[in-house]
């Protein structure tokens, strides 16, 4: 992707498309520390906010964007806060909707909160043009398209399995229970205290996410969480183990792992295994994932549950403080020590990206790991009726978890694709298949995982047409792929070896330590012995955000 | 961070570069005729699209008309993550 015309920009782009992001999290910020009193609370509202790891992860290294309807939710918040007319932070609620669909959790508080046939007509009024005016043009044109994504591979790719059932039904209960508890609340009581909208706020998202779902999923809680930890220790403890859980838990593939510095060295850092490759090898059963997200539930319930009982009246489970009167000088010094962690992290593993210092550990990395983030400059081939084109790919441990054709555009004919493992001379068929894609999109074959005995594979493309000629989008065969051959089967000419190109196909391998599984001791000790250099830099990097976390607390006790 | 970055940051960009590069004002309907796979048919609410679009629209105005070669490059991957 990097080495497409216009990838020379790459860094600009993501900057300046990040810098979107700190807008709204400018104006997010702006809103939401206006509505606190003292200069203390500004200050550890600033510190909570700048010292967040899961805004800085959800919202810059990962780049994900609920920020934007966050900050129109905030500006409904600000609005409230200083005497705006509910019908205007229904308006601006209703306004984060057409951006991401969570934020309909709170589109009733606005209504239920106005007092009088009037106000609350106008509510309905503010509320609904948002909504009918940006949906409506789009449900005719393009009927309920504008609602797929809630039904497609991308929404239930999320969550599946990584819970026990009876948890999600439990959170499901939670939450219907508490959002009952919330609206009822907001219906009848005659409390005009503005923070109140921010409590509800605060207890629908705790709601929403007590299940936890991805980490990024978090910047739509953290924002608000932070007016609440302010005067909070004990709450500022239950996040932080939350926080340390969520990436324990939910932190899953390779992209959001180290794949996430795929723009430095897309090869090398798309070649790291996930967090959960490496956790679930060492525990394949997935119980570490299951516990710690029944105990994220078990924490955000119980805040949940506190929050309702001071909604209530009741006293809170926890002893809270007032921050807003106290004279600790607490200056926040972590925000310092993120850069240089970040910086020297970076600098290590670029450094072991060097292909002299990491050759030694290739095998153990998984190869080629993701096909989009690497696509060199493409060539195409006329394939003449008749024809086949035939890859060889060399693998480092033969351990095949996924291959496959990608050519991004349909191929205007139809084909026969063969992918074939070689033992002994012996073809050991893996994929056969006569496809016609013409006009139907982009072309791809999967094989699902395999043992190759010898480590090399064999992609065969031949055209089947009768009388067309296919142009096939060939790439360059980059440095790293030198081993790999690519030869034309012609019907008068025979073989013939094509220099500098490849067929567009993508392979992804399992690591050496995920083979030879025995016990789970043995495996532990066989994987450190294996991964002795992996497991060096990861100690290195997780002893130092722990020495980190302990300072900070004892910073928090000091206070 | 401009160093780090997620294949959904691509996501969130790579449809609403359409609105200025090739002025397509419905990104559903777009991709319900443009993908064989269905399942993986979907964006955000239409104001992501237009936020993101129009702000697409200065990041191309300084990046160069290159840009929407690489954005239309990666509107071709989708259905091909891992």
């Amino acid at each position: 992707m990097f080495t497409l015309p216009g990838s020379d920009e790459k860094f600009l782009v993501i900057f300046l498309w990040k810098l979107l992001y700190l807008i709204f999290e400018g104006i997010a910020f702006f809103c939401l520390v206006s509505t606190l009193s003292s200069e203390r609370e500004k200050e550890w509202f600033a510190a909570f906010w700048a010292t967040s790891i899961i805004l800085l992860y959800g919202i810059y290294w990962f780049g994900q964007s609920g920020v934007i309807c966050i900050a129109f939710i905030c500006i409904g918040l600000y609005l409230n806060h200083h005497g705006g007319a509910k019908k205007w932070v229904g308006f601006f609620f209703a306004l984060a909707v057409p951006f991401k669909l969570f934020p309909l959790l709170l589109l009733p508080f606005p209504f239920l909160m106005a007092r009088g046939i009037r106000e609350k007509s106008e509510v309905v009024i503010f509320t609904l043009v948002p909504l009918l005016g940006i949906y409506v043009p789009f449900v005719a044109h393009s009927n309920n398209l504008v609602f797929a994504i809630i039904n497609s591979g991308f929404a239930t790719d999320q969550v599946g399995g990584i819970t026990w059932n009876w948890v999600l039904i439990l959170g499901k209960l939670a939450q219907v229970a508490g959002y009952f508890a919330l609206c009822w609340h907001a219906s009848s009581s005659r409390d005009e205290n503005p923070k109140i909208l921010m409590r509800y706020v605060f207890i629908a998202f705790l709601l929403l996410l007590c299940t936890p779902r991805k980490i990024h999923y978090f910047v739509w809680l953290a924002p608000f969480s932070f007016l609440f930890l302010i005067n909070n220790k004990p709450y500022r403890r239950i996040f932080s183990v939350i926080v340390v859980l969520l990436f324990f838990a939910v932190l899953s593939t390779k992209q959001t792992f180290f794949g996430l510095l795929a723009p430095l060295n897309s090869d090398f850092f798309m070649s790291f295994p996930g967090w959960m490759d490496i956790t679930y090898r060492l525990i394949p059963s997935g119980n570490h994932v299951k516990f710690a997200v029944l105990i994220v539930f078990i924490l955000m319930a119980l805040t949940s549950v506190d929050q309702i009982f001071i909604l209530y009246g009741k006293n809170s489970i926890f002893k809270s403080e007032n921050i807003g009167n106290s004279k600790n000088p607490w200056r926040p010094k972590v925000p310092l020590w993120f850069p240089v962690m970040i910086i020297s992290g970076v600098a290590g593993l670029l450094v072991f990206s060097l292909p002299q210092v990491y050759e030694p550990a290739k095998p153990y990395l998984f190869i080629r790991g993701d096909s989009q983030w690497y696509r060199p400059s493409k060539k195409d081939f006329d394939l003449l009726p008749g024809e086949a084109l035939e890859q060889k790919a060399f693998l480092r441990t033969g351990e095949l978890r996924r291959v496959g054709l990608n050519f991004l555009k349909p191929l205007k004919g139809p084909v026969k694709i063969e992918i074939y493992g070689e033992n002994g001379g012996t073809k050991i068929p893996l994929y056969e298949k006569e496809l016609n894609q013409e006009g139907k999109g982009p072309l791809m074959a999967v094989v699902t995982p395999r043992d190759i005995e010898n480590k090399i594979l064999f992609i065969k493309l031949t055209n089947t047409s009768l009388n067309e000629k296919l142009a096939i989008p060939l790439r360059t065969r980059s440095l790293r792929q030198k081993e790999n051959s690519l030869a034309l089967y012609s019907v008068d000419q025979g073989k013939t070896d094509l220099e500098e190109a490849v067929l567009p196909f993508f392979l992804i391998e399992n690591p050496l330590f995920t083979q030879n599984r025995s016990t789970p001791a043995h495996e532990i000790l066989n994987s450190a012995r294996q991964e002795w250099g992996f497991m060096a830099v990861w100690l290195l990097l997780t002893t130092a955000c722990f020495l980190n976390v302990l300072r900070n607390r004892k910073l928090c006790e000091e206070t | 961070m401009p160093f780090t970055a997620h294949t959904d940051l691509f996501f969130n960009f790579a449809y609403p570069s359409l609105l200025w590069g090739e002025g397509v004002m419905d990104p559903y309907l777009f991709m319900d005729e443009y993908y064989s796979r269905k399942d993986y048919i979907g964006f955000y609410g239409p104001l992501a699209y237009f936020i993101a679009g129009m702000w697409s629209g200065l990041v191309q105005w300084i990046v160069g008309s290159e840009y929407q070669i690489w954005m239309h490059e990666i509107i071709d991957t989708v259905g091909f993550f891992n």
